[in-house]
């Protein structure tokens, strides 16, 4: 098996030092900064003894909360930051031996868009890069085409890179990435900003295009459930630093013990049908919203599929119209915040 | 050779990258343009104006015009200056960061960051020894140009040393750096562009200011290639061309480390991309 990204026992920690508090902001501040050095430091562990291995042409997704460490994990495979421990091969190439062969074998999309020259165009400003990665000067034209027609970009080729919206930007990042036809891809949320029709299509452009028909790896963080339910081949679930699950989509939402959830719809609901629901055998708990004046939607976790019948029969008992009836596995949101819950506790 | 090869490929990039961003703003690239043909005549003319005041001080360079001194101390400066200001645009965070993600290595970016602005000042020389000879009497017959071109690149290369300290210094504070506002206004002063360093002891007979003018590579440089203006080569300037070479080797080595070692930091605190 050959696996373009390995990564063993991966650490990165940062010290900061710590907000004064409070009280003594102000002059005390200003004094004390001026008078002594700061001396509340704390470490914090980004990125903690993580290790994976990815697959030629899988999309691995790295899914976890804000401060998980998820680019914090990108930045150091990517080479911009430097590890505490552990390291990566990346096609075979150590981050901390061969930082420069990893960057040329490396496309990298960043969470923050970063090193354009707004008033080059778009095809100038790939130029720039495509020669920053000593692509041979009769090979660039053809390539600088290729990728912008591979994000949808080419017909704004030759604007000025300051006048696209920022989805557009967010393509020519893609563009950018793809430029030396890197064997991996880190892609640190590179649907952000999107709409929905370009988010899905540069979805398909990277699970068909680039990883089934030219075998490239790609490590894809994000925060969208359904986009890595959609398209991850595999998922490392992050939380303060760690991996705290990995595998495919089902797998993971297998770990999480929660049952099934019914949602139904109902008309002339009325409090006693709620508490008939959370008297029932089976319902771990019960939420409602209310869609429109006459209608509300019961969100309803139970520990079996069956425990439904029973909440049909205690609707229609307590005078309440049900409209619909579902029984959903838990999506991988669902799994998601629940692993992290149990992660912090 | 490939590494040479691709490091001048890469250069270019940034230079043809630099080109055409500046002359994107079209009114302000015509106006750069005049704007050297003017300061070469105001450089001239401050140089005639004071020519009486400067006489005494102009017969260790063959009696030069006021004219071609101050001429000459300008057009050094154009390069000086900018060689130690331009390393502090790789600092840009944004830039920098997106830059390291490539395989280009960091003296091939500063070195193209700067390429650019080295075309600008060179076209900025032509111009001054072209007004410089037409109109305020620039001898150009007796120029030593291996002494010009030899002394101007060692002084360049001291200049990148602080440079680059304040680059790395500016890495990790993410502030602009007050030493190199400092070294570059003292210069002014002191390093004998306008008026040759002789002229410090009329305001401090102690001497100090002219000692701590010579600490500086841009008070050698000047020196240097008015004398190599009249004529002088590198063995007549022997004893200043080796203090100038220890400056640099100095410099140049401790801006060096210094830049190293505050990438390092940034890359281990995380902080390469904040502003």
């Amino acid at each position: 098996m050959n696996y373009p990204v390995e990564v063993e026992s991966l650490t990165k920690r940062f010290t900061v030092k710590k907000p004064l508090p409070e009280e003594e902001l102000g002059i005390l501040k200003f004094l004390r900064r001026l008078l002594q050095k700061p001396k509340t430091k704390e470490t914090i562990l980004a990125v903690d003894s993580v290790s994976f291995k990815i697959e030629e042409g899988e999309l691995f997704g790295l899914l976890g909360p804000n401060g998980a460490g998820k680019t914090t994990l990108i930045k150091t495979l990517g080479t911009l930051l430097w590890p505490n421990a552990g390291t990566a091969l990346i096609n075979g190439y150590d981050i901390r031996r061969e930082p420069r062969k990893v960057r040329a074998f490396t496309g990298t999309v960043l969470d923050i868009q970063m090193g354009w020259y707004g008033r080059l165009s778009c095809r100038q400003n790939l130029l720039f890069y495509a020669q920053l990665y000593n692509m041979p000067p009769s090979k660039i034209k053809e390539r600088i085409g290729y990728v912008l027609k591979l994000v949808g970009l080419m017909e704004k080729a030759d604007e000025w890179q300051q006048k696209l919206s920022s989805g557009m930007k967010r393509k020519l990042d893609l563009a950018r990435a793809l430029l030396p036809d890197p064997p991996v891809l880190l892609l640190d949320e590179p649907t952000l900003g999107l709409d929905v029709e370009s988010s899905r299509e540069l979805r398909r452009v990277i699970k068909h295009e680039l990883c089934r028909n030219q075998r490239k790896t790609v490590l894809w963080t994000t925060h969208n459930m359904d986009e890595a339910e959609q398209i991850c081949d595999r998922v490392a679930v992050m939380h303060k630093g760690k991996i705290i699950a990995l595998g495919k989509t089902d797998y993971i939402k297998s770990l999480v013990k929660s049952g099934e959830v019914v949602t139904c719809e109902v008309k002339m609901m009325n409090p006693q049908i709620l508490a008939s629901i959370e008297k029932l055998d089976g319902v771990i708990s019960v939420a409602s919203s209310q869609l429109n004046p006459e209608a509300y939607q019961l969100k309803i976790q139970v520990k079996e599929r069956e425990v439904a019948s029973k909440i049909s029969e205690a609707i229609l008992k307590g005078g309440g119209l049900l409209y619909t009836l579902r029984v959903e596995e838990p999506s991988l949101e669902d799994t998601l915040i629940k692993l992290t819950s149990e992660g912090s506790k | 050779m490939s590494w040479l090869s691709n490091s001048l490929y890469s250069i270019y990039a940034f230079f043809r990258r630099d080109a055409v961003n500046v002359s994107s703003y079209k009114l302000n690239f015509i106006f750069s343009i005049v704007n050297m043909f003017l300061w070469a005549l105001t450089m001239g003319t401050l140089g005639q104006v004071t020519q009486s005041a400067q006489a005494p001080y102009m017969q260790r360079y063959g009696n030069m015009s006021a004219a071609t001194f101050m001429l000459i101390g300008m057009m050094c400066n154009l390069f000086l200056e900018q060689s130690q200001g331009a390393p502090q645009w790789i600092a840009n965070p944004g830039a920098m960061e997106r830059i390291l993600l490539t395989p280009c290595s960091i003296p091939t970016f500063i070195l193209g960051t700067m390429s650019w602005q080295y075309f600008w000042s060179s076209l900025n020389i032509i111009v001054f020894i072209f007004i410089g000879s037409l109109i305020f009497g620039m001898n150009l017959s007796a120029i030593d140009w291996p002494t010009f071109i030899i002394v101007l690149l060692v002084g360049i290369l001291a200049m990148w040393g602080l440079g680059i300290t304040a680059a790395g210094i500016q890495l990790v504070t993410k502030q602009w750096n007050p030493i190199t506002w400092f070294l570059a206004a003292f210069s002014w002063f002191a390093s004998g562009i306008f008026y040759s360093p002789e002229a410090l002891l009329t305001i401090d007979t102690s001497g100090a200011l002219y000692a701590i003018a010579w600490c500086l590579p841009q008070t050698y440089v000047y020196h240097m290639v008015r004398l190599a203006f009249i004529g002088k080569t590198l063995l007549d300037l022997v004893q200043p061309l080796i203090n100038l070479l220890i400056l640099a080797a100095v410099f140049f080595g401790l801006g060096w480390f210094t830049f190293k070692l505050c990438l390092r930091r940034c890359q281990l605190e995380g902080s390469l991309g904040w502003v």
